[in-house]
């Protein structure tokens, strides 16, 4: 399997605060790989960074071509509906008006929210704007999909039913995802790979393989919930250090 | 319901004006105040003759080259300054220094410098309009969220489909603001600027009614000119500015 992308020593600083220092990560076409570590550790850094809107030391290489961002918040047009955000993004890749229609409808349809199509953003509940942006994302078809701990403000169980539909989406569609998050179980639960990251400047910590039965029987599990509090221990001690480095 | 309620209570306060004027006309002689009456038939005299009608071609035509000027200039630099610091801080100075010289400051040199006619009533309103349409631009672009330009950058959207559906409509709002604010202060100074510095226009036909100690001709050029300014504004760029800005009332 090909590299999409590979960090090799990047390193990015703010002034003079190091925020991330010699980072090698890398995703591998058609895996979702997920970075988890303490907030404000330079994950969303990362992920700007991959993307092209952030500068950084060091190498990193993009063997992609249509690359699609997550945002934490949705950040959906205010003026335009549910599915002329969707056209915003498809004007300049797709000609004909009625192929972007419909490519556009087939994702919210996949996120179950084509009935919406003519409401506009604030007429949506939080988690119904999320589903917009994840189906605006999806209907550039991108070959990597990066995403900024899209579910953080929406509620545990509706989270879990947005993952559950995520998670069916990327494998049918093949999709390579890097995906920032805080919350380990969200991580587990849609990784094939992950990596711990430690506090500022950031490294990675540890790399763990999520073996595909353990994400399938989900929650439930008891391995699942070792591995769970493994992750957390690593992260736990991780924030102490910020807390007593004065 | 509740829609003409509010409309009504507008209304009850224009009532309120009229019967003010009316009770006022009792006690003052109409040289001071006329009753409604006397102006409402003043103007009806003066609507039917063609020299109205001239007069108010003039003074249409100053408001639209003032005003259409203004908004050239105001909105191509607001816009420069909107999107460059370095020259919105060049810019702001100069229109604040220009925006805090009384208008009429700006009709007599008009005067000295151009002469009675169009010059002094046209650069009046710029120098009134320019300054506010130029901020109104220039705070519409530095208010576009930056989050949504970084967005359209990261799904790799051309520049011209980021202008179209992302910064225009971000300033649209801004847009009808400076359009409403522009044109009332437009009809406030093209009156004063004719009155003083040119030979024709309602402005010019209100000094002669004053100095003919015709008060009623005076409150019929005046009602008729409110009447225009606030149909403008209710007819046209009220309800364009709503239904650009729809929804946000959803």
């Amino acid at each position: 399997m090909k590299k999409m992308i590979e960090l090799s020593n990047v390193s990015k600083s703010f002034h003079s605060l190091k925020v991330i220092k010699k980072l090698n990560i890398n995703v591998k076409e058609g895996e979702v790989v997920s970075l988890v570590g303490p907030s404000g550790c330079g994950k969303t850094t990362t992920l700007r960074m991959i993307a092209g809107l952030e500068r950084s030391e060091g190498q990193i290489k993009r063997d992609f071509n249509h690359p699609a961002f997550i945002f934490q918040e949705p950040r959906l047009l205010p003026w335009k509906t549910v599915l002329d955000n969707i056209l915003f993004v498809l004007f300049d890749r797709i000609s004909s008006q009625d192929k972007m229609v419909k490519i556009a409808t087939y994702y919210l349809k996949l996120m179950a929210i084509d009935q919406f199509g003519g409401y506009y953003p604030a007429q949506l509940s939080g988690g119904m704007r999320k589903r917009v942006a994840i189906a605006r994302a999806l209907a550039i078809e991108p070959d990597l999909i990066l995403m900024d701990e899209p579910f953080s403000d929406i509620d545990f169980p509706l989270r879990l039913l947005i993952i559950d539909h995520l998670d069916e989406i990327l494998k049918k569609e093949g999709k390579t995802v890097l995906y920032v998050t805080h919350d380990i179980r969200e991580a587990l639960l849609v990784s094939h790979r992950l990596y711990i990251l430690t506090n500022k400047p950031m490294q990675v910590k540890e790399e763990l393989f999520i073996q595909r039965n353990l994400r399938k029987r989900g929650i439930e599990n008891s391995d699942f919930h070792e591995l769970e509090k493994h992750v957390i221990e690593i992260l736990k001690e991780e924030s102490l250090k910020e807390f007593f480095k004065e | 319901m509740k829609i003409m309620m509010r409309n009504g209570y507008k209304f009850l306060g224009i009532i309120f004006l009229f019967i003010l004027w009316e009770f006022l006309s009792f006690i003052y002689p109409p040289i001071l105040i006329p009753s409604i009456e006397r102006v409402f038939s003043s103007l009806i005299d003066l609507m039917i003759s063609l020299e109205f009608w001239k007069d108010l071609g003039y003074t249409l035509g100053r408001v639209l080259v003032g005003f259409g000027l203004s908004l050239l200039i105001g909105s191509v630099l607001g816009l420069l300054a909107g999107f460059s610091k370095k020259i919105y801080e060049v810019i702001k100075p100069i229109f604040t220094v220009v925006e805090s010289i009384p208008p009429i400051i700006w009709i007599i040199f008009a005067v000295i410098w151009f002469g009675l006619g169009h010059m002094p009533v046209i650069f009046a309103i710029m120098s009134i309009v320019t300054p506010i349409i130029f901020i109104n631009f220039a705070q519409g672009v530095m208010d576009i969220d930056p989050d949504l330009i970084e967005m359209a950058r990261a799904f790799s959207v051309k520049r011209s489909t980021e202008l179209r559906h992302l910064y225009l409509p971000s300033i649209t709002g801004y847009f009808f603001s400076s359009l409403s604010i522009g044109l009332g202060f437009t009809w406030r100074v093209v009156i004063m600027a004719e009155f003083i510095g040119s030979m024709t226009g309602i402005g010019n036909k209100i000094n002669w009614a004053m100095l003919n100690l015709t008060t009623d001709q005076v409150f019929a050029y005046t009602l008729f000119i409110v009447s225009l300014g606030m149909l403008i504004e209710f007819l046209l760029v009220k309800p364009l500015s709503n239904y650009s800005q729809k929804w946000k009332s959803r």
